[in-house]
């Protein structure tokens, strides 16, 4: 799976992770911060992922 | 994919407060439908022609001048004007002024920049010197310059970009801070005391949390720049964001029954938590005492070594 924060790389492994919340949790963000794309479609936190997904972790900034 | 409660289509929103999925048309309709009820409730436009719109070219403010695009493009009697103020963050504003232009011209609304440089200081240039709170100066010359702006365009009212996380955050802090006669001035619909010179702000939205602002503008496609002041850190919000966040994540609705106790808290604030309203002695803007917060800052700041000059407006 390959992971972008903010339109960074993530260097970490998503072993295990099987839905978009537990993508979330393990890098320590919730869906209360952040929108994520998979394959360029914005999904829910109920969504799963799977390890041929490419997914976008956008974080809700503050303030604008 | 998980599918919207009201259609087939796929959601790219589950709300835990409503237990309710959203396609991005469904949510679309609900964010509309939200600011245009709170834009009726509080009479937001009523009686008013000229509306002005903060837009700094972040999410919510692009947001809120688009969806009331939408709402009052048939509304011939009523224009809409975006105010855009530079407060001189370098790698920052100018990249989200880039959207704000975009925005205005795309939807044909007629823009202003108005740059803390002419008003005010640079914040990078007060950065450097006396050390302040930045949130604090930032937002005492934002709001000055926004008023300066609406009127020298002569709006009736000014629309803020705050939307439901923001004004549970401002509600928490004035809490924390002991500050009941800010929570009686800081109402959706310009405030309790009132005075010719100074333009009500009005905030459309109020009732729509922050993830669903974002939501909707990535949906539509709005441009927008999506990145956090240089000096955020600083602010007390943070801390206080973060708390509410994980309550809302615990207990789902949290967010909702804080903007409930705030508005009926406001509702029973007697009519004397307002100040009365009167002119600085200094640069003649509206102020609640004899010196407004801007030219107090400024003197302040002045005293701590920081030298710069303020081309227009006495400083």
């Amino acid at each position: 799976m390959r992971v972008l924060v903010d339109g960074k790389p993530l260097r970490r492994s998503m072993r295990g992770v099987k839905t978009v919340a537990g993508l979330l949790s393990a890098i320590g963000m919730s869906s209360e911060t952040a929108i994520v794309k998979v394959n360029g479609r914005i999904v829910t936190e109920l969504d799963s992922v799977g390890p041929s997904d490419r997914v976008e972790v956008i974080r809700v900034s503050t303030g604008g | 994919m998980a599918i919207c409660s009201f259609c087939n289509r796929n959601a790219i929103l589950y709300q835990p407060y409503s237990c309710k999925l959203f396609c991005g048309k469904h949510l679309s309709d609900l964010t509309e439908k939200r600011v245009g009820s709170t834009m009726r409730k509080y009479g937001m436009v009523r009686n008013r022609s000229r509306i002005g719109v903060a837009v700094s070219g972040g999410k919510d403010s692009t947001t809120m001048l688009y969806i009331m695009h939408r709402l009052l493009r048939k509304d011939r009697s009523r224009t809409l004007i975006a105010i855009t103020v530079d407060e001189g963050l370098r790698g920052y504003r100018d990249k989200s002024i880039r959207c704000a232009r975009a925005l205005c011209s795309k939807l044909g609304v007629e823009h202003h920049i108005y740059r803390f440089s002419e008003y005010a200081v640079k914040m990078d240039t007060l950065m450097r010197h006396p050390k302040p709170d930045p949130c604090t100066y930032c937002g005492v010359f934002r709001r000055w310059v926004l008023n300066l702006a609406a009127r020298e365009h002569g709006l009736d009212a000014i629309a803020i970009g705050h939307n439901l996380d923001d004004v549970v955050q401002t509600f928490q802090m004035n809490i924390m801070r002991n500050e009941p006669l800010r929570i009686a001035r800081y109402t959706p619909n310009g405030g309790i005391a009132t005075c010719d010179e100074f333009v009500p702000r009005i905030r459309p939205l109020l009732t729509v949390p922050e993830r669903e602002v974002m939501a909707y503008a990535l949906h539509n496609g709005i441009p927008f720049h999506n990145g956090e002041c240089p000096y955020a850190g600083l602010a007390l919000r943070n801390p206080v964001r973060e708390f509410i966040n994980s309550m809302e994540a615990k207990y789902p609705g949290t967010k909702f029954r804080m903007l409930n106790t705030y508005l009926s808290l406001i509702d029973r604030l007697p009519a004397g938590a307002a100040q009365p309203i009167r002119k600085c002695k200094l640069c003649s803007e509206p102020s609640s005492s004899e010196t407004c917060k801007r030219c107090e800052l400024l003197s302040y700041a002045k005293c701590k070594g920081a030298k710069w000059s303020v081309a227009k407006k006495n400083a």
